[in-house]
């Protein structure tokens, strides 16, 4: 029965619950505690032992309805829903020393390991591999009738468990598929997941940055308040003070292009940042073609998803001049720039063959503490054509090729580094 | 003292106590007794998380050892503390001491060897000012443990608690590691006002109460006000019940239904009036703006057709 258990937590992985060997060992004293007569308490206590995020219950449950609902296999007890395939209904004149189908079935199955069976398309061969088993048992009569049955049972047992595995393992593939996609490729049906995905990368992001701030809180030694504090113990330094580092009330500044193909990377972008709210104080943000608007109010009034549509509708006008653009931007940031703001620019540096104005990003440049140019574009095209990315790239302090959710994470985790 | 030997005997003890528990909860206790585990427990507030340790510490007949935990809370005030001012002290009176001490002795070395002889005895036992922690560890007959509102306290708070749970020890650098002379039953709250580190999460079993059915919440009231009349509890309960599935900006929990039930059994009320509802329903609904709604947009709720 423990192997029984050890299928179950495996299916819980799958589900992405994270289960610690530490865990599964709980579950295994759970269970020899409560024992598995009583289904309902079984339930509970292996759900007190092994979610620990409420977030995570709905999965449990269903993967327990799922796993336990059907009778063991492996403990040779006919498995339900195969009508016509439990012991009393064994197949008469074929000897008596034939058992029923399903029993030989649960018997190949206990030497079969079903751990890789993950995908659709592996049916047939472990279909194939199991009937191979099953057939070689020696209390397993060979007329075609009773051959029939056998394999009508095979399919069952292995539908069975594809229905226990496979459900979840399309979803991680399609994340981890939708992480490495380039932005621009998305069509509308994965926007959901798309949302879902980079809300779950933000909040890990967040978590990460905010120990990250604690940790660099620690170190110096705050002299006058340790004196002061001490007074009592005739100066003596009983407890120390360390110098509380505030939080870095960094500006951020993001300006996008919303140009024609960049205008769905702006978008993903956008929904990141203020998907980081919590650790990104005052954003402000600017949207561009060929003059630059303030967008922060629209964002406040409205959804990140809902705002960066109307944004799209409103000011998506025309091809993108960044010359025109910038003396904007800096008309309307220039004197809020302090050596703590950071400027983000996303853009593919088309320009259309208009003047750059290398002197205006110059200038951000300088009076930024940091400048970054996320660029959407593939690193071998750049410079191709109208783009003008070589000459913005020697004056910004980092500029990144992002055109994945993955490549957009690694450049706002950076992003987030304290300097 | 109860022993907890099986699911039901846990059942029946917390009942005895007026602490009507419901199979999950009554599982997840039995669970952490016999596998020595801490609990953590989830739920909104005002659903019982507290008091259930309440509740198990008089079942059990075990000291209740309550820390609260705030915003800044460290190991000085939760785990131990030296006596600063009695060291000092010390320190003062025994000065004159330290010339009978040194009498006799040549040279520095010779005076630095004799006083090693006497150790670090300003930092032993007689100086350590035990927090909740420590007492819990060194409580003689085990105890109960509440740990309320982990989610206040800060990350790194949550990191020295994990010593604890998990191998029932802290390690205190100038003493050495205090063993548990019997393993206290630790229960953690929280109200999810942040995310919990997966690593304490880990070492925890996992209870999320929720708010009552109403067959439960029934149960409850009466555990608790057994002098209410049956029609007016069947009432108030499903009353509650419909408040719960507004959106409202504080739910009722068990604790409101118990004040509301006691008001009207104070209030002689032997049904549920409008104008009765009206005029009590501030215990019930915490927020002004709630009471408000309820009151202005909702009346059917009042009458009790929903």
């Amino acid at each position: 029965m423990a192997e029984t258990l050890q299928r179950f937590i495996a299916s819980l992985r799958d589900h992405e619950l994270p289960i610690a060997t530490a865990e599964s060992l709980d579950a295994l004293r759970v269970a020899a505690l409560l024992g598995y007569a009583d289904k309902q308490r079984l339930r509970l206590g292996l759900r007190a032992a092994l979610v620990k995020h409420s977030a995570h219950l709905d999965a449990f449950e269903t993967c327990f309805a799922q796993f336990f609902s059907a009778a063991d296999p492996a403990d040779g007890v006919p498995p339900q829903g195969a009508p016509g395939l439990s012991a009393d209904s064994a197949p008469t004149g074929d000897g008596p020393s034939a058992d029923a189908p399903a029993l030989v079935v649960a018997r190949a199955a206990a030497q079969l390991d079903f751990t890789p069976l993950r995908h659709a398309t592996q049916r047939g061969l472990y279909l194939y591999r199991l009937l191979e088993i099953a057939r070689a048992d020696s209390r397993a009569a060979g007329t075609p009738a009773y051959r029939n049955q056998l394999e009508a049972a095979a399919r069952a047992h292995v539908e069975r468990i594809l229905a226990l595995t496979a459900q979840a393992a399309p979803r991680r593939i399609q994340q981890q598929m939708l992480k490495r996609m380039n932005l621009s490729m998305l069509e509308q049906r994965q926007h959901q997941a798309m949302q879902e995905l980079i809300q779950q990368l933000a909040r890990n992001l967040a978590r990460q940055t905010r120990r990250r701030r604690r940790r660099a809180q620690r170190g110096q030694l705050d002299m006058g308040k340790t004196l002061r504090r001490n007074l009592p113990h005739q100066g003596i330094p009983m407890a120390l003070h360390w110098r509380q580092v505030k939080p870095r009330r960094a500006k951020l500044f993001v300006c996008c292009d919303i140009s024609g193909s960049v205008a769905r990377h702006a978008r993903w972008l956008l929904l990141f940042l203020y998907s980081l709210g919590e650790v990104l104080p005052a954003t402000r943000s600017f949207v561009f073609t060929n003059t630059t608007t303030e967008v922060s109010d629209l964002f406040a009034q409205h959804g990140a998803a809902d705002a960066i549509d109307r944004a799209l509708r409103r000011y998506a006008l025309g091809g993108s001049d960044y010359g025109t653009s910038l003396a904007s931007l800096y008309g309307q940031i220039g004197g809020a720039l302090r050596r703590n703001s950071t400027v983000l620019i996303l853009g593919d540096a088309r320009n259309n063959h208009a003047e750059p104005r290398v002197d205006l990003l110059q200038r951000l440049s300088a009076q930024a503490g940091r400048l970054i140019w996320l660029n959407p574009e593939p690193q071998a095209l750049w410079d191709s054509g109208d783009s003008v990315a070589g000459t913005y790239r020697r004056i910004c302090h980092r500029f990144v090729e992002c055109a994945s959710l993955q490549q957009l994470e690694k450049a706002v985790a950076r992003l987030l580094e304290p300097r | 003292m109860q022993r907890f030997d099986s699911i039901d005997a846990v059942t029946s003890a917390l009942a005895r106590d007026g602490y009507i528990a419901s199979d999950d909860i009554a599982t997840t206790v039995y669970l952490a007794v016999q596998l020595g585990k801490p609990v953590l427990v989830e739920g909104p507030p005002g659903v019982g998380k507290t008091e259930l340790a309440r509740a198990l510490s008089r079942c059990l007949e075990k000291p209740l050892i309550h820390l609260q935990c705030y915003e800044g809370l460290d190991e000085g005030k939760a785990l131990y503390e030296w006596k600063y001012s009695k060291q000092l002290l010390y320190t003062q009176i025994l000065k004159d001491q330290l010339g009978d001490i040194l009498q006799g002795a040549v040279g520095l070395a010779d005076s630095v060897a004799r006083l090693h002889q006497f150790g670090d005895i300003f930092y032993s036992e007689e100086f350590l000012e035990p927090r909740p922690l420590l007492h819990a560890l060194r409580a003689e007959n085990g105890s109960v443990l509440l740990i309320d509102e982990v989610d206040k306290a800060d990350e790194e708070f949550e990191a020295l608690l994990l010593e604890i749970l998990a191998d029932n020890q802290v390690s205190i650098p100038e003493i050495g590691t205090v063993r548990a002379v019997s393993q206290p039953l630790v229960l953690l709250t929280s109200n999810a006002s942040r995310e919990l580190s997966d690593a304490l999460r880990r070492r925890c079993l996992h209870l999320h109460i929720p708010y009552p059915d109403s067959a439960l919440e029934n149960r409850i009231v009466q555990a608790r006000l057994p002098a209410i009349d049956r029609a007016l509890r069947e009432q108030l309960v499903s009353f509650v019940q419909q408040l719960r599935d507004l959106e409202l900006r504080k739910a009722p929990a068990v604790s409101e239904t118990l004040d509301w039930a006691r008001s009207l059994v104070l209030l002689h009320a032997s049904t549920l009036e409008p104008a009765l509802v009206r005029r009590t329903l501030n215990v019930l609904i915490k927020h002004q703006q709630d009471l408000q709604w309820v009151l202005e947009e909702r009346p059917g709720v009042l009458s009790g057709r929903g």
